[in-house]
């Protein structure tokens, strides 16, 4: 079984790091854009993210069939666990978002849900303390971050 | 209430969602991994909607399909899969924040493609977001 070394940290790679969580960021927008035409037009929100999750699979088996059989023989099956667990987390965040706007207004679960990344943050200082350091400056953008996505978020909500 | 709890339950489980990714590619490349990750979450997802939604599943109109498609595409093979190569380069703690980002860019192409108009709000906004971005990316890498 093999260990991947993963290196957080040198220039060129967290600038490429950056670029790659700015383009989710623009998917996952997409996304959403996608999803709201969904729902308002075709299918209740569950039922679309099922779909959209089927189809994701076919996507990610074909885009990466390559290294999939090799790793499935070859890689460590933690790696497969926690990967496994984590889509069952974001799977299950997804349907308890479903289930906090079928009880409360978007204007009140909107910036609830838009404390994620602090909460990540949170969740980083005890469980990857040994993995990634957490400064005040990460600390601080994440804050604004954070504080800009409830603007938006509350403005739509309350238009 | 309910409506807070359950939200800051969604929120929960996404950050433990990002710090089992970060975990997950100490042994799994991020391009296996974002397979690994669909399979389970699709199966909890089409389960649930299934006991709720059936319905709904039956008399899905074919058109459907092609946004389902196309949501898929952005959503797991685009986003998902950016979000582990971000993880694994720039670490949760700095990725998570700059990918949360994505109701920014949702209201972009809303003004883009669906006509919503920019409000002094929505200014506001991105200029927070961008100063928090600002700070993120200035850090020294250590």
């Amino acid at each position: 079984m093999k260990t991947i070394q993963v290196f957080v940290g040198s220039r060129g790679g967290i600038w490429l790091g950056y670029a790659a969580a700015i383009g989710a960021a623009i998917a996952y927008g997409a996304s959403q854009t996608v999803g709201k035409h969904v729902t308002s037009e075709y299918a209740p929100p569950l039922v679309g993210t099922a779909f959209s999750l089927l189809f994701g699979f076919v996507y990610v088996s074909i885009m990466f069939h390559r290294h999939i059989p090799n790793d499935l023989r070859t890689s460590s099956r933690r790696g497969f666990l926690w990967f496994g667990l984590s889509g069952i987390a974001s799977a299950s965040g997804v349907t308890l978002l479903y289930f906090a706007l079928s009880n409360a207004p978007l204007v009140v679960v909107s910036p609830v849900v838009a404390i994620n990344p602090l909460i990540t943050l949170t969740l980083a200082h005890f469980f990857l303390h040994k993995l990634e350091k957490i400064s005040r400056m990460t600390i601080m953008g994440t804050v604004l971050v954070v504080l800009g996505v409830v603007i938006i978020t509350v403005s739509k909500a309350v238009s | 209430m309910l409506g807070v709890l359950f939200g800051l339950l969604a929120a929960t489980c996404w950050g433990f969602s990002a710090i089992l990714v970060r975990l997950g590619l100490q042994h799994l490349r991020p391009t296996t991994g974002t397979w690994v990750s669909v399979i389970p979450g699709g199966i909890l997802v089409m389960a649930l909607a299934v006991v709720f939604n059936l319905d709904d599943i039956t008399s899905l109109a074919g058109i459907a399909f092609l946004w389902f498609a196309l949501g898929g595409l952005f959503n797991f093979a685009l986003g998902r899969f950016l979000n582990a190569v971000s993880i694994q380069k720039a670490g949760v703690a700095r990725a998570t924040p700059l990918f949360s980002t994505a109701p920014l860019f949702a209201t972009i192409l809303a003004i883009i493609f669906l006509g919503e108009s920019i409000t002094p709000w929505l200014l506001l906004g991105t200029l927070t977001i961008v100063s928090g971005i600002a700070l993120i990316t200035s850090e020294q890498v250590r």
